[in-house]
């Protein structure tokens, strides 16, 4: 099986420029966060420019794994990258604290087959639960309350693995099919060290490494059908979900959540489109895979956006987005759901003659977990890379 | 608007650059933001956790000796030392002239180093010397050397207030002695013992400690000729093979009477000879080799000797048995020991009369132990118990042993984490 590990490295060589650019390549998040709770943050898997319009275009875009019928818009084969790291506040209760984030969640390779069809191979980030914590605590040890540093990791994910083909029957009707596999590694650290009496006292560090599978299918349409007016429904259908320590043990059942979502699009005014979605995801399938405890929700989703032409780059325009989303995680923070809301804007620079583009994307998100009293603000920046030969 | 959609750009790029130098820690958010991340750590205790242990005596081999100890505590102990000189000076040289043999001896005294630390000195204090020497080579035996502190053999000696003993001690020798000893054999065995107006012990240098004791003497009555002096040797047993034993006699210790009382049930470390105590451990697979230890402490229950003072002490350390299944012979295995503070950094530091539970910390060896699975031949899982030094303080403790009752008996509180499977939201 393709683990989660082995992706990591895969997504990170064909960013080699993105990457050049860091001095540090770690891609450990944090937790000790409100978003990254359960068995991660689920980042969307929107495309850069979804992503600037708050995900309200996600059913349209090709290049957000999200609606198989969408690769109708990408009419050239098509390599896009993604890299998204994110500032985070967290506050709450005396709390203060920051983290910096780097993620890389999504490559997409598509091209056109004969004059109707499409197909489609994206990775995208389903679940990162990727986070560092050092802290210290008190440990009792033989009745002996006894301070104590811990560190607790864990690095990986699940992963989305979607192969995709749409098929255009006409200009206004699209439909598409997505196979998905969802492989992940999760490596799990724990350990705790007694600084002042390492003599009577041994740190120790056990660690931990899960590895998960499963499948899904997803379906999705595009139509127009009144003119200037376009409206996408995309669906996925969760089948088992495993968890395995090691190679062997299973230590949970579920499946992967059903997911549906419904979008419009109007681009009734010159060189801009107005869009609209509404999704839901169906996350307390997962419920099996984790502990009794874990505080696990359904999530809905609705985001909005508008895109338009900017000002010309070399006689072509750009793309100036806005958007807005509203949603809640599925994982949520003892008995409370964390929601997030989100502001976005963003640029779709065409380079190379539109054989290649930049899409840029700054998001405003503010978490909060009901009345626990935590709140985050992310500052995500996006940067997506699409290059288009011919 | 290039300009400006340039700087846009170079604006977003900056901050995609500078997220690159991550910060990744959250812990500051932790434990209040991070549920469920602890480890169960147990506790147990094992009781009875030796499979079985002995005392062994005559510790540290003859000779080995970091110091000699000189004790007189009436009837309850006794040791002395024995010196080498067994070759010695018979000749001198005076300027400008040939060898000569030797016909008169004066101001022949022994130079002894002395350690007053942990010494019971009492008003006055006599160091007396004794002629050990015999034409039968009997040395490693105590009963005939020790026959021999007799009146009749006694060569030499001081007596010293305790205010005005010196670090280093001159005592004086019989100059007779001397030279009928150089006229005769060649050489001189000199039996130490001290004595005084109540109990005394004191430790005196040996050459093992590079703190030999020095003879020395005048061979001439010319005043020009610088006295003469003889450091300790032992030229028996003669052989290649027994050079390691011959050292050993340079200078050495002997017990000349141990009454303290042995207890049934217990084991004993110290005393003199020393006596280490050899603990064979049984402790369940499913702790040691499965789990993770956080603590390991062995309780052990001391039983007073009701000799001495309260504030006498001793050092004991727990050293680790090296030697591998196939050394059946336990007394030799408590010799094949790790160093000290290998794999169990915990020492005791006790009062023989003391009572009550001690406990040292080996967490460490229990997690060497689990490593040493995978060797061809693991060494048991056990330890010896020895007083550090070695007889070379008339100290002795005395502990519980694994036949005593429940609640007397070692037993060992031992916290964990078992390998479990965490992680799991």
């Amino acid at each position: 099986m393709l683990s989660t590990r082995r992706l990591r490295r895969l997504r990170f060589t064909p960013f080699a420029i993105a990457a050049a650019l860091c001095c540090a390549g770690s891609a450990l998040g944090a937790q000790g966060a409100v978003s990254i709770q359960g068995f991660g943050y689920p980042g969307g898997e929107l495309s850069t420019r979804a992503l600037g319009m708050g995900g309200s275009i996600a059913d349209f875009d090709a290049n957000s794994p999200i609606n198989p019928a969408a690769l109708l818009v990408g009419t050239r084969a098509t390599v896009y990258l993604q890299y998204d790291p994110e500032f985070r506040w967290v506050t709450g209760s005396g709390l203060n604290t920051s983290t910096i984030t780097a993620r890389f969640p999504l490559f997409v390779v598509s091209g056109k087959v004969g004059s109707n069809a499409r197909v489609s191979l994206s990775y995208s980030s389903f679940l990162d639960r990727t986070w560092t914590n050092t802290y210290q605590d008190t440990q009792t040890v033989g009745g002996l309350r006894i301070p104590s540093n811990v560190t607790a990791l864990s690095d990986g994910g699940i992963a989305d693995i979607r192969g995709a083909v749409s098929w255009t029957f006409s200009p206004k009707l699209t439909i598409g099919a997505g196979l998905h596999v969802f492989p992940g590694e999760n490596r799990v650290v724990f350990g705790r060290a007694f600084p002042n009496d390492t003599t009577s006292f041994g740190a120790f560090s056990q660690t931990n490494t899960f590895n998960f599978s499963g499948s899904a299918v997803s379906f999705g349409v595009i139509a127009t059908p009144l003119t200037h007016l376009n409206i996408a429904a995309s669906a996925r259908l969760g089948f088992s979900m495993h968890v395995h320590q090691g190679d062997s043990t299973t230590l949970g059942d579920a499946k992967i959540p059903n997911r549906v979502s419904l979008s419009a699009a109007y681009d009734g005014i010159g060189g801009t489109i107005l869009s609209a979605r509404y999704g839901n995801e169906q996350w307390s399938s997962m419920r099996g895979l984790g502990s009794p405890g874990l505080s696990i929700f359904d999530a809905n989703e609705f985001s909005a956006g508008l895109e338009t032409a900017g000002p010309k780059l070399n006689s072509i325009p750009m793309a100036v987005r806005l958007g807005f989303r509203d949603r809640t995680l599925p994982f949520g923070f003892g008995t409370q759901q964390v929601r997030e809301t989100e502001v976005n804007a963003g640029l779709g620079v065409p380079l190379s003659q539109g054989r290649a583009a930049l899409d840029l994307t700054l998001a405003h998100a503010l978490r909060s977990a009901g009345n626990s009293g935590y709140s985050e603000t992310g500052w995500i920046f996006s940067l997506g890379i699409a290059i288009k030969p011919y | 608007m290039n300009r400006r959609l340039f700087a846009v750009v170079a604006v977003l790029l900056a901050a995609g650059v500078g997220a690159c130098a991550e910060s990744l820690d959250g812990g500051a958010g932790c434990p209040r933001l991070c549920p469920s991340q602890t480890l169960t750590v147990l506790d147990t205790v094992i009781n009875p956790v030796l499979q079985f242990d002995s005392t062994f005596s005559g510790f540290p081999v003859i000779g080995d000796e970091q110091e000699i100890l000189l004790a007189t505590r009436g009837d309850t102990l006794e040791t002395r030392g024995v010196i080498r000189f067994d070759t010695i000076q018979t000749s001198v040289t005076p300027a400008n002239d040939t060898a000569q043999n030797i016909t008169h001896v004066d101001s022949a005294f022994l130079t002894i180093v002395l350690d007053t630390a942990h010494a019971r000195i009492p008003n006055q204090i006599r160091f007396e010397l004794y002629d050990v020497d015999d034409s039968v080579e009997t040395d490693t035996l105590s009963p005939p050397v020790n026959a021999r502190f007799s009146p009749n053999r006694r060569i030499g000696g001081i007596t010293i207030a305790r205010a005005f003993l010196p670090e280093t001690l001159k005592v004086p020798v019989s100059d007779s002695a001397i030279l009928s000893k150089i006229t005769t054999r060649g050489r001189l065995r000199v039996g130490v013992r001290v004595d005084g107006s109540g109990p005394a012990w004191i430790r005196m240098g040996s050459t093992v400690g590079s703190a030999g004791a020095v003879l020395t003497y005048r061979g001439s009555l010319d005043s020009t000729v610088a006295p003469l002096t003889n450091s300790p040797l032992s030229n028996f047993p003669v052989g290649t093979l027994e050079e390691g034993v011959r050292q050993g006699l340079t200078n050495y210790s002997i017990v000349a009477k141990n009454a303290l009382p042995q207890f049934s049930n217990t084991m004993q470390v110290g005393g003199n000879p020393g006596r280490r105590a050899y603990l064979r451990f049984n402790i369940p697979s499913h702790i040691v080799d499965s789990s993770t230890i956080v603590r390991a402490t062995l309780v052990l229950t001391q039983r007073p000797i009701p000799y001495g003072d309260l504030r006498d002490t001793m050092t004991i350390q727990a050293q680790v048995v090296l030697a591998n299944p196939q050394v059946t012979d336990l007394r030799r295995a408590a010799d094949i020991i790790s160093s000290p503070g290998l794999d169990v950094s915990d020492s005791l530091l006790i009062s023989p009369r003391d009572s009550g539970q001690k406990t040292i910390n080996m967490f460490l060896l229990l997690r060497a132990w689990r490593t040493q699975d995978a060797l061809l031949y693991p060494p048991p899982r056990a330890v010896v118990l020895r007083a550090s030094p070695e007889n070379v303080l008339p100290f002795e403790a005395s502990f519980f042993n694994s036949t005593s009752p429940v609640g007397l008996r070692p037993m060992m509180k031992i916290s964990y984490v078992p390998t479990i499977t965490f992680g799991v939201p």
